[in-house]
């Protein structure tokens, strides 16, 4: 049926949401996770969206109403940030160098703060659309009674 | 040259055509596809519910999504047939 394109258009609004928030949060619990002297740790991680059809031209979507779903967001990839490591000095630590420094992955707290709270908000966006796109069909179905 | 007189196109695939359109889907066969469609919304929500009380990694979104369409579709179901049963009465109750 017809609501069930708004339904998997919201949806997927949530799915991304959820990733990203998940990814935001990841990067926050690893924030001061040590980084070994090999240089195996963890790297800061962010989400890549995009839309599941690029091919089809923009306004072909406004012709047909099936393929709205085909431009539903989805995840592209999760890839590293590009940034360096945060140095910090703890000379007894196993994992120092020589000048007693130890390697945390450079989370940037406040960008991932901001991150979650726009993850949740979007995704609250998302529970109304899907909610009012409920309460069309059902005033739909409301016709005539 | 003139041609000869034929048959005009394929008479045959006309006769089709009309036979088709008079056994196109009827009620009963529309009815029938929403009720397996409701009973499938209903099978994938109960699956999806399942996987949640199990503890399965099943994202909670689309659990509500599933319970929300299934719920839909049935109500879709049943206000078709109360009117159709209202109608069915109506035509009942007529004094001929």
């Amino acid at each position: 049926m017809d609501w069930l394109t708004s339904f998997a258009i919201s949806g997927a609004g949530m799915k991304v949401e959820q990733t990203r928030f998940n990814v935001a949060a990841l990067n926050l619990a690893n924030a001061n996770a040590v980084i070994g002297r090999d240089g195996a740790g963890f790297r800061p991680l962010s989400v890549i969206t995009g839309t599941t059809n690029y091919s089809a031209p923009f306004k072909s979507y406004m012709q047909n109403e099936q393929m709205l779903a085909s431009y539903a967001p989805r995840i592209q990839g999760i890839v590293e940030q590009n940034v360096s490591p945060r140095q910090i000095s703890m000379p007894g630590h196993p994992e120092a160098d020589d000048k007693g420094f130890v390697q945390v992955p450079g989370v940037n707290s406040t960008l991932e703060m901001l991150n979650i709270i726009t993850a949740l908000r979007a995704y609250e966006g998302n529970v109304v659309a899907m909610n009012a796109a409920k309460s069309m069909a059902q005033k739909a179905l409301d016709i005539g009674s | 040259m003139i041609d000869p007189i034929a048959a005009y196109g394929n008479m045959e695939s006309i006769g089709n055509v009309a036979t088709n359109a008079t056994r196109s889907t009827t009620f009963i066969d529309w009815m029938g596809a929403e009720l397996t469609k409701a009973n499938g919304a209903i099978n994938d929500a109960d699956v999806n519910l399942k996987k949640l009380a199990a503890n399965e990694p099943v994202a909670l979104h689309e659990v509500m999504l599933s319970i929300e369409e299934a719920r839909l579709q049935f109500q879709l179901v049943t206000q078709v047939r109360n009117r159709i049963l209202d109608t069915y009465q109506d035509l009942l109750k007529m004094q001929i």
